[in-house]
């Protein structure tokens, strides 16, 4: 069993009386590779930036969440500086908006890597290319020469990763790696991400909404629903045999090649109805409006049932087995 | 960037020929024959005529025009048929008059624009933001002819601090010049400076909420050094072609402020010779600010360049 590095208990992102992410908890281990899928505006996206302290002006995070003995919840922004990059980094989604359109790349990754007063044997130069290399960047030394919008949407994506990991942090942040990047190249981009978080001896999390990418890169899964866990665990477990409605209801919906070669005359399946707007999450279960069995059970907010090594946050689950 | 100013330096050149012959046509164009005003209402058609001779009036409109062109062209700027002097001699004492002017006001501007904009900006979550916003709109909103007033009868006529108006030229007593540039600067320069602030405060909390900043960040960079190094380089952008803008449009705010505050410069002698028809001065006057306006674009172009190095790469 392998030490914690983030331990994540009741924690909250809320302005005002909106949550985004609501009394979550869960664990990255060291080396371990953590999944959140859910769907656009479940939480996941500001619960990955609250964990950098980078949340926008009037959100703040409450509840607790420890990296490697330290907490982040309290701490100042001074120190935050110190361990952004070098402790926990993040690999943005967007490659042209997240860099800086007037300065040449090679600038851009300096500054990652300067701040972080990293130990080397080799020069600055000399680690810059060996990194450019784990990348799979095509001509490294020119590529540093250029401005962003003279780089394909691969290759910023790469660059990103570059300066996430520069720093080589316990914990990265993967906020939907590959949303803007081409589905031909979008696998050539995670197994870079991922090859260079083993490479580091790093741990992952990797928000996505992309089933496929979490059971194929992912030791654990969250699945996240209008701001709360409904369903955590072993990726195998999850995805093999989902306990939770709305799990069952995101692996259903996903699309495969059966669908494709039965014609179009069958319809793809689809959740009925839409996710509440964090500004009207109904009480008890959220999920209980598109649900096909909810009961008045669940005007009551369920808890996280143990169910062998996953958490299921449901009334109704019908089979205890794993 | 050798191609690039050269494109910049024809597009000037054609901007010049352009607008020469706009303002040629239109002092044509507004009427008023300059021999009849210089002579008096009941002069003889025959004195008419041999001022118009004299004026080189009676020639084909095209060769006025190009004659007019070389003259400019080669720095003769003509007699004023009012006063019979030399129009470069005129303008030697005008122009350090308006420059003085235009640089005090840009001071004022630039003191008041860039560090209240930047504060704005920073706190414009906050209370302190809005209310130097709430601030800002109220010096925009503030005709010069009002706060010149007010500033002049407070500091000039009330504490008698300062001189109200008028003008010592520089070679006299540099003090006392001075002593004189500072109320019309500073009605000027707030009403400048306000923009400023405005346009600096938009263009740097507009930079500020893109995700590049984010990204800097999140690799360890504090929020003031976002400010710094990302945040005001990629504002200037905007700031400068507003500022190019606010030189040009200085002109404008000359012809108010030189009036009020009695001081001989170019706008009061383009107004002086309007209201006594000298066409040939007025003419040849807007040409020199045509010239001083494209000069101020051609050099907002050029400092592109300098701020942004992405305009380098072919």
């Amino acid at each position: 069993m392998s030490k914690d590095l983030l331990t994540v208990k009741n924690y909250s992102v809320s302005s005002g009386s909106i949550s985004a992410v609501r009394q979550v908890d869960f664990k990255v281990s060291e080396n371990e590779k953590l999944g959140i899928v859910g769907e656009s505006g479940a939480g996941k996206s500001m619960l990955g930036l609250s964990l950098m302290g980078l949340l926008p002006f009037g959100w703040e995070s409450t509840g607790s969440a420890e990296l490697a003995g330290r907490e982040l919840v309290s701490m100042s922004e001074k120190d935050l500086v110190g361990i952004r990059g070098r402790d926990i980094s993040m690999v943005f989604q967007d490659s042209l908006s997240a860099l800086n359109p007037m300065k040449k790349i090679g600038k851009q990754l300096e500054f990652a890597f300067k701040h972080a007063e990293v130990s080397r044997s080799e020069s600055f130069d000399e680690y810059i290319l060996t990194l450019m290399h784990s990348l799979k960047i095509d001509d490294p030394e020119l590529s540093l020469q250029k401005y962003p919008h003279q780089l394909s949407g691969g290759q910023r994506q790469r660059i990103l990763i570059g300066m996430a990991v520069a720093c080589n942090p316990r914990l990265i942040v993967a906020d939907e790696p590959t949303t803007s990047v081409d589905s031909v190249i979008q696998r050539d981009v995670l197994d870079v991400l991922i090859s260079n978080v083993s490479r580091l001896g790093a741990s992952l999390v990797l928000i996505t909404h992309d089933l496929a990418v979490v059971s194929n890169y992912c030791e654990k899964i969250i699945v996240m629903y209008a701001g709360k866990i409904v369903e955590s665990g072993p990726v195998v477990s999850v995805m093999g045999n989902p306990k939770h409605p709305y799990t069952k209801a995101l692996i259903g919906s996903h699309i495969s090649l059966k669908h494709i070669k039965s014609g179009m005359s069958k319809r793809l399946p689809v959740i009925p109805g839409m996710m509440p707007a964090i500004q009207a999450i109904p009480t008890g279960c959220a999920f209980k409006t598109r649900c096909g069995s909810a009961t008045a059970a669940c005007e009551v907010q369920p808890p996280n049932f143990l169910v062998g090594e996953r958490t299921v946050s449901c009334w109704h689950i019908e089979d205890q087995s794993e | 960037m050798s191609i690039f100013l050269f494109r910049r330096f024809l597009a000037f050149l054609v901007a010049f020929f352009l607008t020469s012959i706009l303002i040629f046509v239109l002092v044509r164009v507004i009427g008023g024959n300059p021999a009849t005003t210089l002579l008096g209402e009941y002069s003889t058609p025959e004195a008419v005529r041999e001022i118009e001779i004299q004026l080189g009036l009676d020639r084909p409109i095209v060769i006025q025009y190009f004659e007019w062109i070389i003259n400019l062209c080669s720095g003769d700027l003509g007699t004023s048929f009012r006063s019979g002097l030399e129009v470069n001699y005129l303008l030697a004492s005008a122009i350090p008059v308006s420059i003085s002017l235009s640089i005090g006001a840009l001071i004022v501007a630039v003191l008041i624009g860039f560090p209240l904009g930047i504060i704005s900006a920073v706190k414009s979550y906050r209370g302190s933001g809005t209310a130097l916003d709430f601030f800002s709109q109220i010096g925009v909103a503030m005709p010069i002819f009002w706060s010149g007033a007010l500033l002049s009868m407070f500091f000039g006529v009330r504490l008698g601090l300062l001189p109200t108006g008028g003008w010592v030229g520089w070679s006299e007593n540099y003090a006392q010049s001075l002593r004189h540039l500072v109320l019309p600067s500073i009605a000027l320069g707030i009403g400048i400076g306000s923009v400023i602030t405005r346009f600096v405060r938009t263009a740097v909390v507009e930079v500020m909420r893109q995700d590049y900043v984010r990204t800097g960040r999140a690799f360890g960079m504090s929020e003031y050094r976002a400010l710094f190094s990302i945040g005001l380089r990629n504002a200037s952008l905007p700031i400068v072609t507003v500022l190019g803008n606010i030189v040009s449009h200085l002109v404008g705010g000359t012809v108010i402020t030189e009036t009020l505050f009695s001081m001989p410069g170019l706008s009061r002698m383009i107004l002086d010779n309007v209201i006594s028809r000298d066409i040939l001065v007025v003419q040849n006057l807007v040409m020199i600010i045509v010239v001083y306006i494209l000069i101020v674009n051609f050099i907002v172009d050029i400092s592109y360049f300098s701020l942004d190095k992405r305009l380098r790469v072919k």
